[in-house]
């Protein structure tokens, strides 16, 4: 918890992070240091900013305050050593590319600029598309595959970059549920190989059950630990009890000030 | 100024203000590339209806209200067939935009190609539809643009209300029974009006920026739409008026590129100087609010070394009562019970008295200006003897201050379970956003009622290091 | 008859100049196609309408410097480009900043952009008339007929074909340099930040790369046309295939396509149509513009004939499965007779499957004609008769229909006034796997819940 003295290896350290759109802030001053090699959850109400901590953290939106740290060092410097998942809601599944384009993405960053990708990322890409169970679909258009297809396409992309480090925003965000148990036992793989994974996860009723910790997040870090160390009544309701409405108000007001007040 | 200069002088102006007011409604749907689709799509209706008057009626081939007619048409239909394409699965959204622009260019282009081949195909009025040439309408024609214009003006202030909501919440909209489809196809067809009555002045290419540019400008002004719909209008009047004059005293400026400068000049100043996002507004407002906060500050950091003074003194004179703070939860619990700060204990008018001392924390650039502001509100007074004393507001003032800080402090510590240092370095972020509404709310939350004391701190003062009290 | 005659005529006129006009017309077309692939893909196919305004400016100002040169030479065409690339990155850094404005979206910025930037480039074009031999109308509308004229001094060689194919050449090169980064940040924008592609350096090359190709083009096209060659082909590429490459291979190819038959019919059909009507005198109309037409044209044609998206693809789709529900219906209305030892004459059989159904008579008959062309039942003195095929054919349907009732009944519960007519929409699409695991799931029934029996699978 504490971030002074944390492990310099520890996949992720965030300190004393703050997080506004626009002007309102929608995380407050997050100190958090993941520990190694552990599934890992980031729960929460709608709004509490789960998916915002992700990206914040990855600089995909501006830090307002604090710093976040990828195994001791600043996010660029260690790229290729984090993998992202994005929401599948955030592309264009209309878009006319394969599942295995999709998946050699995933290499793109160790490739870099200029070059094209080469059979060996091609090669990577089947494997990890083989590894989800899409070998077969690997040359079909996107947008033809299922829900749970498509979300498994994102983490064959994640596998193809071999990261260390894997940040997954709402993995599960409606798949069924045989999909939900496959990509879970994937996760649990990932782990056993000493990956560390990150999950926005929705439903509170699964996390003892795939996780082995976890984060309880509204609008600030409540608590982190292990799963049985977390999840008690009094975490709960502080997380889900909305009793931050002043906070919130509070926000709105620096967000809408304009004028001087007194 | 002639009569009839005048005349094309209050017409541009009239269909300028109609421009700025369909572009508000256009913003809002973020349809304003539709605007652009509709302008470019008249070309080829121009130059079919030129075509179609030398076949039908020679001697009035190219007279306006041909050519109006011919663009409204070709504008409706490709703002049809621009809406069928967004249907089909892979065009959807902005995809679609460009193809019936394109065809339809191409199509006028062609059409251009054949009119300059025929003999009797004098193609100089379609030249003014290219960049717009308002000197050369006739007052019969700016009476038809205007009066068509004021008509489409008319029906949308009349609807006004129903064209918002559709903008702004379709399904409400939907829900309330209002007939949208149609509403929506009214909005599009008057759009489509606008942008083709306006033609002749801009010129086809540059239609768009009325459309955009006041409505867009007069966001920097309101967030209230009923307040950015005069200033849209008003912006494009006075861009059109003023574009018209300019053009007209430069012979080589057509009018088109003269009115859409002009708007940009209008918006520029908007994006500069607008009450509302403005940035040299904002700059000036934020300016403002960090001199009022560097004002608190230096309140409360009085007050709180006023405050370290009598702890000093009641330690000396009395028993050693809770000087420590060890236990938080504790204190909170005895600050509600008893509500009352030993300061208050203390006469005010002591510490009216007292020499002011102004922190270190405060950047000596600000603290001259600091000084003046304080002694304006008043704040401060210097007394006979050029010391700093603080007024009785000013004590008033600081109370407030620093009990709305220590409020927020301690409903982020119990409400939010923020460790305590981190609470008092949120707090001081926050504390200034909090406004009187919000402090009662506080108090009502943390169940506490003193009347007007001021609540002790939930966590040990730092000694702030002061500057020498010194006038 | 005539008409035809006057066509081959026309065209019997071609020579060196229609080549050459043909050769560059093609060659921008190709050069379009590459940005224009993937301002469809983005969404964004109004920039190309936006960066053609804007380039203006740098093309005046390149005009300028460029008649400080002696004429003929080929800096000219590099200092165009330049001009062109300098007001492309100008106007895209400008949309950037004005989209950081929190109140003004994507689309405002380009519509306040574009109109300034062209507003200038009119103001300088008219204020250095004298100084400088630019048609505002011919950069706005392009004269592929005047373009051919100027050659490389002492050649035959259009300078225009050199620019035109020098825009190609830079194009592809990009294309190749820049493949991945261009498809990630259009395909996934969050997912390329996180890996540092930034999506503004990619926008910045791709807003470079259309004002390249606009300014290129616009001698020979013109600015505005140059919209329609990097819109239209790409979409139309976007409706009939599912493969990136593809998918910019195949707008180039229409592209060309669209070059070569816009001037033929340009030349060749319009003349002799339009005298044909009794306006004579009409020669030629506007390549550039015809050209645009007839790739308008192609993607009209993909848009009725595309596989997956086409209106008469989807139409015939649609007829298709209207045919087969009408022949399993009729199977099945036979199959439920012959359970019942009934016998039907032909004529009242088919009002029975129409008043059951709803099936339209015509289809009913088309239906049966299409079954005894298949061999599913024969015709035998006045009514229908079974063949074994045809007897499979209404046994699975009505098995699959009194499972399905079954599985309403069971499973969820509905009242059995609601049974019947929920079965017969949901017949027709319950597969042999779906009936095996209804069948499974339902324990194996063999009556329904009106106690009909269950026919087994065969």
């Amino acid at each position: 918890m504490n971030a002074e003295n944390s492990p310099p290896d520890s996949p992720l350290v965030i300190r004393d992070m703050t997080v506004a759109y626009g002007r309102k802030p929608v995380l407050w001053n997050v100190d958090y240091v993941s520990p190694s090699q552990k599934l890992i959850a980031i729960v929460g109400p709608n709004g509490a900013g789960k998916s915002t901590l992700l990206k914040a953290a990855l600089g995909l939106i501006p830090r307002q305050n604090g710093e976040a740290l990828f195994f001791g060092q600043p996010y660029q410097a260690v790229r290729q050593r984090v993998a992202y998942v994005p929401q599948r809601s955030s592309v264009d599944w209309d878009f006319p590319i394969s599942a295995l384009e999709v998946a050699a993405m995933g290499c793109y960053g160790r490739v870099g600029w200029f070059r094209s990708v080469n059979r060996d990322a091609k090669n990577t890409a089947l494997a990890a598309l083989e590894q989800v169970g899409l070998g077969d679909v690997a040359r079909r258009q996107i947008g033809q595959l299922s829900g749970g297809q498509q979300q498994r396409v994102f983490l064959a992309r994640a596998l193809a970059q071999d990261a260390d480090l894997y940040l997954m925003d709402e993995p599960f965000a409606a798949v069924d549920a045989t999909t939900e148990q496959s990509i879970v036992s994937m996760l649990q793989a990932l782990r056993d190989r000493g990956k560390t994974t990150i999950v926005v996860h929705h439903d509170l009723q699964t996390v003892s059950e795939y996780f082995d910790e976890v984060l309880l997040l509204n609008l600030r870090l409540i608590a982190a630990g292990t799963v049985s160390e977390v999840l008690t009544p009094q975490n709960l309701k502080a997380t889900y009890g909305g009793q931050l409405s002043i906070l919130d108000a509070v926000g709105q007001r620096m967000s809408a000030r304009q004028s001087v007040t007194s | 100024m002639s009569y009839n200069a005048l005349l094309v002088l209050s017409g541009t102006m009239l269909l300028g203000a109609s421009c700025g007011l369909m572009g508000v409604f256009l913003t809002l749907r973020r349809q304003v590339l539709l605007s652009d689709v509709i302008s470019h799509a008249a070309l080829p209706g121009v130059a079919m209806a030129f075509l179609l008057g030398l076949w039908l009626a020679p001697e009035k081939a190219g007279t306006l209200p041909w050519l109006v007619g011919g663009s409204m048409f070709a504008s409706g239909v490709a703002v049809l067939i621009c809406f069928a394409l967004q249907q089909v699965k892979p065009l959807w959204g902005e995809a679609a935009f460009g193809i019936p622009l394109g065809g339809f260019l191409a199509l006028g282009v062609v059409f251009f190609s054949i009119i300059q081949q025929v003999p009797s195909g004098n193609a100089a009025g379609l030249e003014g539809l290219l960049f717009g040439r308002a000197a050369a309408l006739s007052s019969t024609d700016v009476l038809l643009l205007g009066g068509l214009a004021g008509i489409v003006v008319i029906v949308c202030l009349l609807l006004r209300k129903e064209l918002l909501l559709i903008a702004f919440d379709r399904e409400f909209a939907i829900a309330q029974g209002l007939p949208v489809a149609l509403l929506d196809t009214l909005l599009t067809g008057m759009t489509a009006a606008i942008c083709v009555l306006a033609l002749p002045m801009v010129g086809f290419l540059l239609v768009v920026a009325l459309m955009v540019t006041p409505a867009a400008a007069a966001r920097f002004w309101s967030d209230r739409l009923g307040l950015m719909i005069p200033v849209s209008v008003v912006l494009g009047m006075v861009s059109a008026g003023l574009g018209t004059l300019i053009s007209g005293q430069l012979e080589y400026v057509p009018t088109g590129p003269a009115i859409v400068l002009c708007a940009t000049m209008f918006f520029a100043i908007s994006v500069c100087f607008g009450s509302s996002h403005g940035f040299i507004y904002q700059w000036w407002s934020q300016r403002l609010l960090k001199q009022e906060q560097l004002l608190d500050d230096l309140l409360r950091s009085t007050y709180e070394e006023f405050e370290a003074a009598t702890a000093k003194l009641q330690s000396a004179t009395m028993a050693p009562a809770q000087t420590g703070h060890a236990d938080l939860p504790q204190l909170a619990l005895d600050n509600r019970l008893s509500g009352v700060h030993p300061l208050t204990v203390a006469p005010d008018e002591f510490w009216l008295n007292q020499a002011v001392c102004f922190p270190k924390s405060i950047p000596t650039k600000d603290l001259s200006l600091l000084k003046q502001l304080a002694v304006n509100r008043g704040y401060l007074r210097i007394d006979s003897a050029g010391q700093w004393r603080m007024t009785e507001l000013g004590w008033q003032k600081a109370k407030a201050v620093v009990l709305r800080h220590r409020l927020l402090e301690l409903y982020l510590i119990e409400h939010a379970e923020f460790p305590p240092a981190q609470g008092d370095r949120t707090a001081d972020l926050l504390e200034h956003a909090l406004g009187p509404h919000t402090v009662d709310e506080l108090k009502i939350l943390l169940r506490i009622d003193f009347g007007q004391g001021v609540i002790r701190s939930p966590h040990p003062l730092e000694a702030t290091s002061v500057r020498e009290v010194a006038p | 008859m005539e008409l035809l005659t006057q066509i081959l005529q026309a065209l019997s006129t071609w020579c060196l100049i229609d080549t050459w006009m043909v050769v560059m017309a093609a060659l921008v077309a190709m050069a379009c196609a590459i940005p224009g692939s993937f301002l469809v893909l983005r969404r964004q196919s109004l920039l190309a309408d936006g960066v053609s305004h804007a380039a203006l400016p740098g093309v005046v100002v390149a005009f300028l410097l460029s008649g400080l040169l002696p004429a003929g030479s080929g800096w000219s065409v590099v200092i165009l480009l330049a001009g062109a690339a300098v007001s492309g990155i100008l106007a895209s850094i400008l949309i950037e900043q004005l989209k950081r404005l929190r109140t003004i979206h994507a689309d405002t910025a380009l519509g306040i952009v574009f109109t300034t930037l062209f507003a200038v480039g009119l103001l300088l074009l008219r204020t250095l008339a004298d100084r400088i031999h630019l048609d505002p109308a011919c950069i706005v509308f392009g004269n592929l007929e005047v373009a051919v004229v100027e050659t490389f001094a002492g050649t035959s060689l259009p300078i225009g074909v050199v620019v035109a194919l020098v825009t190609l050449v830079l194009n592809l090169t990009c294309l190749w340099l820049f493949y991945k980064e261009l498809l990630i940040s259009t395909f996934d924008t969050v997912f390329a930040e996180s890996i540092g592609i930034a999506a503004s350096r990619v926008q910045l090359l791709l807003a470079v790369l259309v004002a390249v190709t606009i300014v290129g083009a616009f001698q020979t096209v013109g600015s505005l046309l140059v919209l329609g060659m990097l819109v239209i082909p790409p979409a139309t590429a976007r409706l009939l295939t599912y493969h990136f490459p593809s998918m910019i291979l195949l707008s180039m190819g229409i592209g060309l396509f669209s070059a070569v038959m816009g001037h033929i019919l340009a030349i060749s059909l319009v003349g002799p149509l339009l005298a044909s009507i009794g306006v004579d005198g009409i020669e030629a109309v506007s390549t550039s513009g015809m050209m645009v037409l007839v790739a308008s044209g192609y993607l009209l044609l993909a848009l009725l004939l595309s596989p997956e998206y086409g209106a008469l693809s989807r139409l015939g789709q649609q007829m298709r499965t209207q045919m087969r529900i009408a022949e399993e219906d009729l199977l099945a209305v036979l199959y439920r007779l012959e359970e019942a030892g009934r016998q039907v004459s032909t004529k009242d059989l088919s009002s029975l499957v129409a008043e059951s159904t709803g099936q339209p008579a015509w289809r009913i008959w088309a239906a049966s004609r299409q079954l005894i062309r298949r061999g599913a039942m024969s015709y035998e003195d006045h009514h229908y008769v079974l063949t074994e095929i045809g007897r499979q054919g209404g046994r699975q349907i009505v098995r699959a229909h009194r499972l399905w009732e079954t599985f309403l009944a069971q499973r969820l519960g509905l009242r059995p006034e609601q049974w019947h007519d929920n079965a017969s929409r949901a017949e027709h699409y319950i597969s042999s796997e779906l009936r095996h695991e209804l069948s499974n799931d339902l324990m194996r029934p063999d009556q329904d819940p009106q106690g009909r029996q269950i026919p087994p699978e065969s």
